[in-house]
């Protein structure tokens, strides 16, 4: 029974979860609509800066809401995206402006492929999660007899993007969607370290996916 | 006291153990292996041959310095793979000998970054590259440097190894964009191209 207790005590301790505040906010230039049969949705990830570096995950995330948000829409992975138009769509090509993706897609063979495919819009991802502070100190030792930890750490992350979504079909920028994130992780430890983790990216990606997916399908929501 | 030596006798195996661990630890040599994908660009109207030495074939990057940790990358199968699946799709190739081209790519420079030397969360590399193209009766045409940047962003559970290898990979990718888009607007190659078109 003891055993029960123990292993219930510790599986609660492991989904604790610290608190995140998640701000979104969205600017709409044009009217969107999406043929979820036929239309399909490519999110990239911006990686021209040389000071950060938008995460494949968030990336990656941000899709796979898309997808469980709006059954049936067709989201092409990134790295797959980028692979069927290499070299166009790398950091130091990728076009940064909707004026510089007009420019690109004078060439037939990218316009071509944007359109075999059926891109309808491209969602740019900007962006990156940062831890801006740290404290505490924890002191781990090991001997013949066992070992453990001693102490308390916390950190904060915080996490800044920003979507723009560019309509291929009428060559403009629909809108923006912004997301900030903050929260604070906890790891107290009395010989083992028990990790209480504010989930700011992954609450950031929720809050953009489904942002996102009433951006897209305004009728919808 | 016979506790006492097997708690001795446990600490040193429990050394023995480890101490491979922390010895390795710091240094670290993989090989880089990646496909690249076809460059979706139109093709020259000439031909073009890629030339190998041995030393391209068979690079590794070697860090010997005391400052830093030791460290080895083999990139090159993933260099050949670059610049064979580049060349054989950028040009169309033709029936006239004059209009071919040999291409001799040579790695002059391979640099990186950790995050601990720079305090940025990312690790970087840069690969510089010298292609030298001449024609077919070896007319020097060109001798151009390219430089290729990649970088990639630390992550939990993410090993250095995994890192320096995803950013050589995203370096390499920007050398074979550089060479796709640019291989024809390069100013000695472009002048040699419009010789040609206004020749035949």
């Amino acid at each position: 029974m003891n055993t029960v207790k123990h292993i219930i005590f510790l599986a609660a301790l492991g989904l604790l979860t610290a608190c995140t505040t998640v701000a979104v906010d969205e600017m709409r230039w044009q009217e969107t609509s999406l043929d979820l049969a036929r239309d399909t949705v490519v999110i990239l990830g911006r990686h021209h800066s040389p000071e950060y570096e938008t995460e494949p995950e968030l990336v990656s995330c941000i899709g796979n809401r898309l997808r469980s948000n709006m059954r049936g829409l067709n989201v092409i992975p990134e790295a797959e995206f980028v692979d069927l138009l290499y070299p166009w769509f790398e950091p130091r090509t990728a076009p940064l402006t909707m004026d510089k993706f007009i420019q690109v897609l004078d060439e037939p063979l990218i316009r071509d492929e944007l359109i075999k495919h059926r891109v309808r819009y491209m969602i740019w991802v900007e962006g990156a999660t940062e831890t801006i502070n740290q404290m505490g100190t924890m002191t781990c030792a090991i001997g013949p007899g066992g070992g453990g930890c001693f102490g308390f750490g916390s950190w904060e992350n915080q996490s800044e993007y920003e979507a723009s979504i560019w309509d291929f079909e009428n060559t403009r920028e629909a809108g923006r969607i912004s997301t900030d994130a903050q929260g604070t992780s906890y790891m107290p430890a009395i010989i083992i370290p028990i990790p209480i983790l504010a989930r700011v990216q992954s609450n950031a990606c929720e809050g953009m996916g489904t942002q996102l997916s009433a951006f897209l399908t305004p009728e919808a929501s | 006291m016979m506790t006492d030596f097997r708690s001795i006798r446990l600490i040193c195996a429990a050394m023995a153990i480890a101490l491979p661990v922390f010895l390795t630890s710091c240094s670290s040599s993989f090989v880089v292996e990646a496909n690249f994908p076809r460059p979706l660009v139109d093709p020259l109207p000439v031909a073009g041959e890629l030339v190998l030495t041995e030393e391209f074939s068979n690079y590794v990057f070697i860090e010997d310095t005391e400052t830093r940790d030791d460290l080895e990358v083999d990139i090159s199968s993933a260099q050949v793979e670059l610049f064979q699946t580049i060349t054989s799709h950028i040009f169309g190739g033709s029936e006239i000998p004059e209009n071919q081209l040999i291409i001799t790519p040579a790695l002059v420079d391979f640099q990186y970054a950790i995050p601990r030397e720079t305090r940025a969360e990312v690790y970087e590399i840069w690969l510089k590259y010298r292609v030298q193209v001449t024609s077919n009766d070896g007319e020097p045409i060109a001798d151009w440097l390219i430089t290729g940047y990649g970088k990639t962003p630390t992550a939990f559970m993410k090993t250095r190894q995994e890192s320096i290898k995803l950013a050589t990979t995203i370096a390499l990718r920007d050398v074979g964009s550089q060479l796709s888009i640019g291989f024809g607007r390069q100013p000695d190659i472009k002048a040699w191209l419009d010789r040609r078109e206004e020749q035949s």
